[in-house]
């Protein structure tokens, strides 16, 4: 990782003083243990605080939303992916946009992880980028084979440690809508108790949303305070949009998102009748 | 100053559970909470503080403040929501979170407003708190001037001496319980460790965190270029102000069905972005910028010119569960001057 970040550092710095960007997004050494912390330097000579290391855990792409200046972004696999979907869906535009891709700083990495190294980048630092292998759902599929009961007891029990913060939510780049329903009064489509129905309408809703466009980065999850982990959930959806549409999501800037598209000949098997008049 | 056994102590305070509910610190998956507690042994090994606060018992995350039926040709019954009665203690909070239910008190229960739910809760309530021995490394109530064996806001303080608690009483009802058998009055050997105790923990209070600026004028502080910089990375989410002991902010909403409904009471939090958000569309905090300089300042300017104390007791809940590690610490210390720190 040494010469990793003394290339991400350079590149940066290059960056900053040639005037190519105004900011660089990245990460810096945190205040706790195992923590790194994100970062926006404006300066060249601040490029020597960048660190990418274990602590790198945040999804940067989300900072790019807000971001008016024109930016450098240090980006892991899924972040990269991310940034792919932003791409297209027309919330980002490429050239005010500096990709500094690099491999995932994390030795462990995330259980069914496929894509270490960015699929998208202007620079790629020391590392092979793309697809890695193929995600065989094995997870899912266990999960699958459980009894209905057994299922609904899993998700009752991790929804009822949710406190409603949203955390996860704000964490995640694939929920950047200005009103979220949860925030919308009128109506009012959800309860603001942390009842179980109101966080399980929370939750499939959240999951429903970003079906066909979560890249399974593991942000919002990590964001949690209480715990509650719900990848299972996202990763269902991953894989019927995978069957569905032979989709996945923030793999390449020129595919087309599946549920965006309507063609009459889409198949309709969820009518009556399978669709056909 | 009292002690008692620590199995004299379990023994009476589960005496207590036939006319009392007892909240106490139990470990769950995602950390400990303060759950009900029906006599068996706790696991406190381990135990710094709890992952949620201790106002939740008083000001719970959600309550209906009332319920109402309208029926057609009638007129609305509107039926008020008693909060649970059933007197409660509080075992196990720390010296931090019992310091914030004295400065909640002075919001939901001082001279200008009584709220009455909070009342009722807080009147129910007996708090025997337990003294810090070892710290979290996010902790810093000493920074604040807050000690770690403070009794400030316990009915009874606990201090650990090994085989047997020191107890301390802030309260004229606390004290009535410690005069009583099983309690008994201090030895001056356990006295002594105390003093010992407290001795240590001066030691290691440092200077106060709060800088000098922010007894300033509002005007200075308000414009200050760091509120520009330290925002970008929050997420503008509900994790430091949820899990802030001192936080009180609430919405409140109607929850209804043709002829029924409830009005719902539940935590809001000033870093969501339409806490502000008025009816016009208008929005006077707009950015993540205004957010975060109104939580900071109301923490540490306007609350204590309000309410003369500082709304932060250093628990260190948002230090540690902020998923972008937004450190409050790094801001007052950047507030008070000290070399900028590109962290923030
Ligand atoms: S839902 Fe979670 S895993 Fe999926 S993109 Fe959003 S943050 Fe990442
Ligand atoms: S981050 Fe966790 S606690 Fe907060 S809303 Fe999401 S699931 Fe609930
Ligand atoms: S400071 Fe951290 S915990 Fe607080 S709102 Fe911002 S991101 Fe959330
Ligand atoms: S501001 Fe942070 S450290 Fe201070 S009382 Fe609130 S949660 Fe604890
Ligand atoms: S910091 Fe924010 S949420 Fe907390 S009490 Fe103040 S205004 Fe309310």
């Amino acid at each position: 990782m040494d010469k990793c970040i003394r290339e991400i550092r350079d590149k940066a710095q290059e960056l900053l003083e040639t005037g190519q960007v105004e900011v660089v997004i990245g990460f810096t050494a945190g205040t706790l243990p195992g923590k790194s912390t994100p970062c926006f330097i404006t300066r060249g000579e601040d490029c020597k605080l960048l660190v990418w290391d274990e602590g790198c855990k945040n999804n940067l792409a989300n900072y790019l939303l807000k971001e008016k200046r024109k930016a450098a972004i240090i980006i892991k696999g899924c972040d990269s992916r991310s940034l792919v979907n932003l791409l297209t869906e027309n919330q980002l535009s490429r050239d005010r946009v500096v990709i500094l891709g690099a491999p995932c700083p994390l030795t462990e990495g995330c259980e069914g992880c496929q894509i270490k190294s960015p699929v998208i980048y202007d620079y790629l630092v020391s590392g092979k980028a793309g697809k890695t292998g193929e995600d065989d759902f094995h997870d899912v599929k266990t999960f699958a084979r459980l009894s209905p009961q057994e299922r609904k007891e899993y998700f009752y029990k991790e929804v009822s440690k949710c406190i409603r913060c949203y955390a996860c939510r704000n964490a995640c780049p694939a929920c950047y809508c200005r009103e979220c329903f949860v925030e919308n009064n009128l109506p009012q489509w959800v309860g603001k108790s942390t009842q179980l129905a109101d966080n399980l309408i929370f939750h499939l809703t959240r999951a429903l949303h970003v079906a066909g466009r979560c890249v399974d980065c593991g942000a919002c999850q990590r964001a949690c305070p209480m715990g509650v982990d719900l990848r299972i959930l996202n990763r269902k959806m991953l894989l019927e949009v995978k069957e569905l549409y032979q989709f996945e999501a923030g793999l390449k800037e020129e595919q087309e998102l599946p549920l965006n598209t309507y063609d009459p000949g889409d198949p309709e098997p969820f009518l009556a009748g399978g669709g056909e008049a | 100053m009292y002690e008692i056994l620590k199995d004299d102590f379990f023994l009476w305070l589960k005496g207590q559970l036939g006319q009392k509910e007892i909240l106490a610190p139990r470990l769950k998956e995602e950390g400990y909470l303060f759950l009900p507690w029906d006599g068996e042994e706790l696991e406190l090994t381990g135990y710094t503080n709890t992952l949620k606060p201790v106002k939740d018992a008083f000001f719970p995350q959600w309550e209906a403040l009332i319920r109402y039926r309208m029926d057609k040709g009638k007129p609305v019954q509107v039926m008020g929501e008693n909060p649970a009665t059933k007197p409660l203690i509080l075992f196990g909070v720390r010296p931090c979170d019992a310091r914030s239910i004295l400065l909640l008190d002075r919001v939901f229960n001082g001279p200008k407003y009584k709220d009455q739910h909070y009342r009722e809760r807080r009147e129910n309530t007996f708090v025997i708190s337990l003294a810090c021995s070892e710290p979290a490394s996010t902790c810093f109530c000493q920074d604040l001037g807050i000690s770690p064996l403070a009794k400030e806001g316990s009915d009874i303080l606990l201090v650990d001496l090994g085989d047997k608690f020191l107890a301390l009483a802030d309260t004229l009802k606390g004290e009535e319980i410690l005069q009583e058998r099983p309690f008994s009055p201090a030895t001056p050997g356990s006295m002594d460790k105390f003093q010992a105790l407290q001795g240590v923990s001066r030691q290691a209070a440092a200077a106060s965190l709060v800088p000098e600026i922010l007894s300033g004028e509002l005007s200075q502080v308000f414009v200050l270029p760091l509120w520009d910089e330290i925002y970008r990375k929050c997420l503008n989410c509900g994790v430091c102000t949820y899990l802030c002991p001192t936080c009180h902010c609430f919405d409140i909403s109607d929850e209804t069905t043709d002829t029924e409904g409830r009005r719902v009471r539940s935590w809001d939090s000033c870093m969501f972005g339409n806490f502000t958000q008025h009816g016009s569309g208008h929005n006077p905090r707009p950015t993540g910028k205004e957010r975060i300089r109104q939580r900071v300042l109301h923490k540490f300017k306007y609350f204590p010119e309000n309410y003369l104390a500082v709304a932060c007791v250093g628990c260190g809940r948002c230090v540690a569960k902020c998923p972008v590690n937004f450190d409050i610490r790094e801001v007052l210390k950047r507030l008070g001057g000290c070399q900028d720190d590109m962290s923030m």
